[in-house]
């Protein structure tokens, strides 16, 4: 391995170990389990499995919570990679004990680091929490998450075989309630940390921030407590500092897989590659029961109909003011200004149009970034003697700062709109009870009372 | 009564719903309680000497016993040096404290150059407290004299004035009973204070001072003294042995605080007695005087550094090549039913549509409003038309979409069967969090008053309580309409 890196014991093990140095510190593998891999020795499967798992566990919240056991181990790591589109046959047939397949594991371990962007993501979620950070959405919100991949409920224990409706109710007031725990709960926490920020203002000697955050004053307070932070951001330091290292490396990384392939070409030459891909059967045996398609269908046709009434809503306008547009021109035909005016005119028009319009199309086909995803809060004082100024903060960050009133506009305009569908459902539902009452004889239907 | 079929479903998402606002409060109770702990009193620590041997440890420095030993002997004779200068100062007539004020800063003055003439730096906080245990167990000097202190103007004397004074009283019958010392005379209490300090450290300092109380109006200038010298620990000049007490847990640095403490002492020693310090204080009152401990700034702006850095590394154009070559060569070798779309792209792509769902929908209403020129009303008209062919366009692409989630589906279907996969304990997963631009940076979001944090936090609250009703009125909507035709059914949860 080191004589085809070019003679001398150099930029291979160079990047692999900056690959390894890299990785999470729970996670590291040997590097020696690379070389090992390349020529598929068993001995490495296991750790690679390992590898895999931890790694993609780190990524994706969600698998096995209970057993821990190789084969649900496995059967994760299959399905994530199954999610990402990964399609080598001979990936999803390796046996679930986990002791062969060290060089298919190698294989999806590198493609993994292309596709998702593996290191970045797990730098990203394995940050030291030392400010005090938040979300400028509510993509990640526990609540939600929850929901969309609930397909088969656990059956409640001790349910009786009917439920009164009033259990319902309560449990629904129960939750209301807690609600209005946690608002209060979460405002009392705005304030205390509106406190901590403003009396530690300008004694922080990063300027961008200027105030400490909550972990940082706790840290003054009880020094003895953060010794395991002090190190995790060692730790953290010496793992950017190889990442570092392992973007200059890379082409030689890339490279010397690209011998791996050729490696396993090779071997493979006996077989017919032919019967190895069977189709549907082959790629069946990727267990699936990680990711669910069915909510995916709904989703998209709740989309789909949105999409279709604001469609139908926009054609009825269109045509609407066409037609008055059209008479309107008619009119104007006898008192026009002069032709050659009008079309310029005209043509200014359709520019203007056109630009917004591309605008628009560009925004509507890619993912909207700019208010979403973990945010640092910062408190900034608007008084203008403060002595802290934009001028030193980043330029490429500074574009995605936030400040307040962006969020808040921007999250008054997803409440207003999230009420309005709410309260269309609530019309719906009503509007149905109010039909079944109606067609129930000698029943009176007192609906409960609006609050 | 509802059917236990549908109300399973709904009962158990109520149940999952109070249990992740139930998990949200824990973690967020935890917070309050760090925050609070935050702004209310910081207990002084009182670094017994394991403590010391661990925060030194820590910072690499291991001086032998011995040496502190040493020092300490100097220190000493360096107080009682002082002292010898001080009490011919205190044959002075006393002054009321307000006057004082003016002679504090000028007694302090002689004793403090000769305090900082016999530095002897330390770099172990128990020997500044040594230090202080001597020099407070000095006989009662007047209380004027004793509080010859330089004053700070910008520092409010009274509010922590009045605080010493309650913290005083509470303090001292707290100390009393654990010091060893006691007494006035600098001898017997140095001595006790050399063999107590691996031990008892400042506690001595508070119980000596509790137990020489004299009056209660030397204590006045002694907190004042106290808040002023905490205010500003980097001056030498300032004396206050309660400046070592109370920014020692601050203050990490000890050679700069070991500096300061050791000018204190001879100060110090001209208090009359040592009133019981107070051993707390808040956030408020040392706000701007913190500091974080070198060793945090110095990995925290590497830190950031190393971050800014590889949020600005981009790949090179021969990483990228080559990289691109494998992974193409890799995908030859997939099996060609793979369906092109993974499922992880058509998440993230319905998330895309449903943004431009939200946006197109925006603009709609925006356009509608009335239009006064013609140039408006045409501008309206052909921005109308161009959203609408945009919505054909996203309706085409949710199709493609959905043929694709279809033949994920059946792919699914056909190896549930045979994978005979245990669903009960696996949490389906529905994909990566929504990310940034750049997964590495980490934006700032800037907020300048507490209404608008208040805002924020109440908006989010709001908006996710609503999505999670919205979910619980759909359950319910296709619970309840399953059983339609069923008479005798009671309304739902509406």
């Amino acid at each position: 391995m080191q004589r085809r890196a070019g003679g001398r014991a150099g930029p291979l093990p160079a990047a692999i170990g900056a690959l390894c140095r890299a990785l999470p510190l729970g996670s590291r593998p040997a590097p020696d389990t690379f070389r090992l891999a390349k020529f598929d020795r068993p001995q490495a499967s296991p750790e690679l499995w390992r590898l895999l798992y931890s790694l993609l566990k780190q990524i994706h919240e969600g698998g096995c919570t209970k057993s821990d056991t190789i084969d649900t181990q496995i059967r994760f790591v299959k399905s994530v990679l199954r999610y990402h589109g990964y399609g080598r046959p001979e990936f999803y047939q390796l046996p679930s004990d986990g002791s062969v397949g060290s060089r298919e594991l190698l294989l999806a371990f590198s493609w993994l680091l292309h596709r998702i962007n593996l290191l970045e993501q797990l730098l990203s979620v394995n940050r030291v929490k030392i400010r005090d950070e938040t979300s400028l959405c509510t993509c990640g919100d526990n609540l939600l998450k929850s929901w969309k991949g609930m397909t088969e409920l656990a059956p409640e224990h001790g349910l009786k075989n009917e439920v009164d409706i009033r259990y319902l109710q309560w449990l629904n007031g129960r939750l209301r309630f807690q609600w209005r725990s946690l608002h209060v709960d979460y405002q009392e926490q705005c304030k205390l940390l509106y406190k901590i920020h403003v009396y530690t203002n300008g004694s922080h000697m990063d300027q961008t921030v200027g105030h400490f955050s909550v972990t940082e004053t706790d840290l003054i307070r009880q020094p003895d407590n953060y010794k395991q932070l002090m190190q995790l951001l060692e730790s953290e330091t010496s793992r950017l500092e190889a990442f570092l290292e392992w973007k200059q490396l890379e082409p030689v990384y890339w490279q010397w897989m690209e011998t791996v392939l050729d490696t396993m070409a090779e071997d493979v030459f006996t077989c017919s590659a032919q019967d190895i891909c069977s189709k549907k059967t082959t790629l069946a045996n990727a267990p699936l029961c990680y990711c669910s398609a069915d909510n995916i269908v709904e989703e998209i046709d709740q989309l789909t109909k949105d999409l279709v009434i604001l469609g139908d809503g926009l054609c009825d306008v269109v045509t609407c003011k066409k037609s008055e547009w059209h008479e309107k021109i008619k009119g104007r035909e006898r008192e026009l200004l002069d032709e050659k005016e009008f079309s310029e005119a005209i043509g200014k028009i359709h520019k203007a149009v056109e630009l917004k319009l591309s605008e628009l199309k560009y925004q509507c086909a890619h993912k909207k970034n700019k208010m979403h995803g973990p945010c640092r809060l910062v408190f900034k004082d608007k008084h203008p003697a403060s002595k802290m100024g934009f001028g030193r903060s980043r330029a490429k960050e500074a574009l995605m700062n936030v400040s307040a009133s962006e969020l808040i506009n921007e999250l008054r305009m997803k409440e207003a709109r999230l009420e309005k569908e709410l309260k269309q459902l609530q019309e719906e539902c009503r509007h149905k009870l109010t039909e079944v009452a109606d067609g129930m004889d000698s029943v009176i239907c007192i609906p409960p009372m609006k609050r | 009564m509802v059917p236990a079929g549908c109300a399973r479903r709904l009962v158990s998402i109520l149940n999952r719903a109070l249990e992740d606002c139930a998990e949200q409060r824990r973690k967020l109770d935890h917070s309050l309680n760090q925050c609070q702990a935050l702004l209310g009193d910081w207990k002084i620590h009182v670094p017994e000497s394991p403590k010391l041997e661990v925060s030194t440890k820590s910072e690499g420095e291991n001086e032998p016993a011995a040496k502190e030993l040493e020092e300490l002997e100097l220190l000493t004779r360096a107080l009682e040096k002082v002292l010898r200068v001080r009490k011919s100062v205190l044959e002075t007539p006393l002054q009321t404290v307000g006057a004082a004020e003016g002679e504090k800063t000028s007694d302090k003055k002689p004793a403090a150059k000769a305090s900082i003439t016999e530095q002897v730096p330390v770099s172990k906080e128990s020997i500044p407290k040594t230090i202080k245990v001597t020099s407070l167990s000095k006989k009662p000097v007047t209380s004027k004299k004793a509080s010859a202190y330089v004053l700070k103007a910008p520092y409010r004397t009274d509010l922590d004035v009045k605080r010493s004074h309650r913290k005083a009283p509470a303090q001292q019958s707290s100390r009393i009973p654990r010091v060893a010392v006691k007494g006035s005379t600098k001898g017997t209490s140095s001595q006790q204070a050399k063999t107590n300090v691996p031990v008892m450290g400042r506690k001595v300092i508070y119980a000596a001072a509790g137990s020489q109380q004299a009056c209660g109006s030397p204590r006045s200038p002694l907190c004042k003294e106290q808040s002023f010298a905490f205010g500003d620990s980097t001056n030498h000049e300032n004396s206050g042995a309660a400046n070592l007490q109370l920014a020692n847990p601050e203050k990490n640095s000890p050679g700069s605080l070991a500096e300061s403490l050791v000018t204190q002492n001879p100060m110090a020693g001209d208090i009359p007695e040592w009133s019981p310090t107070p051993q707390t204080c808040t956030l408020w009152e040392k706000r701007s005087l913190l500091k974080l401990p070198p060793l945090y700034r110095k990995t925290y702006s590497r830190n950031s550094r190393l971050w800014e850095t590889c949020c600005l590394c981009q790949t090179s154009a021969a990483a990228a090549a080559t990289r691109n070559h494998f992974v193409e060569r890799i995908q030859t070798t997939f099996c060609p039913s793979t369906p092109t779309i993974s499922p992880a792209e058509i998440e993230e792509e319905i998330n895309v549509l449903h943004d431009a769902y939200s946006l197109l929908s925006h603009r709609f209403k925006a356009e509608n409003t009335g239009h006064t020129t013609w140039q408006s009303e045409y501008e309206c008209l052909l921005t109308l038309e161009g959203l609408q062919t945009t919505v054909s366009q996203c309706l085409n692409k949710l199709q493609q979409l959905r043929r694709a989630a279809e033949s994920q589906g059946r792919l699914q279907a056909c190896c549930i069967g045979d994978a005979g996969c245990p669903s009960a304990d696996c949490t389906p997963f529905r994909g990566q969090q929504c990310g940034n631009m750049s997964v590495l940076a980490v934006p700032l979001l800037y907020y300048s008053s507490l209404q608008e944090l208040r805002d924020i936090t109440a908006l989010k609250l709001q908006v996710a309580m609503l999505c999670q009703k919205i979910n619980i009125q759909k359950a319910a909507r296709s619970e309840a309409w399953q059983h339609e035709d069923q008479p005798g059914l009671a309304g739902h949860d509406n």
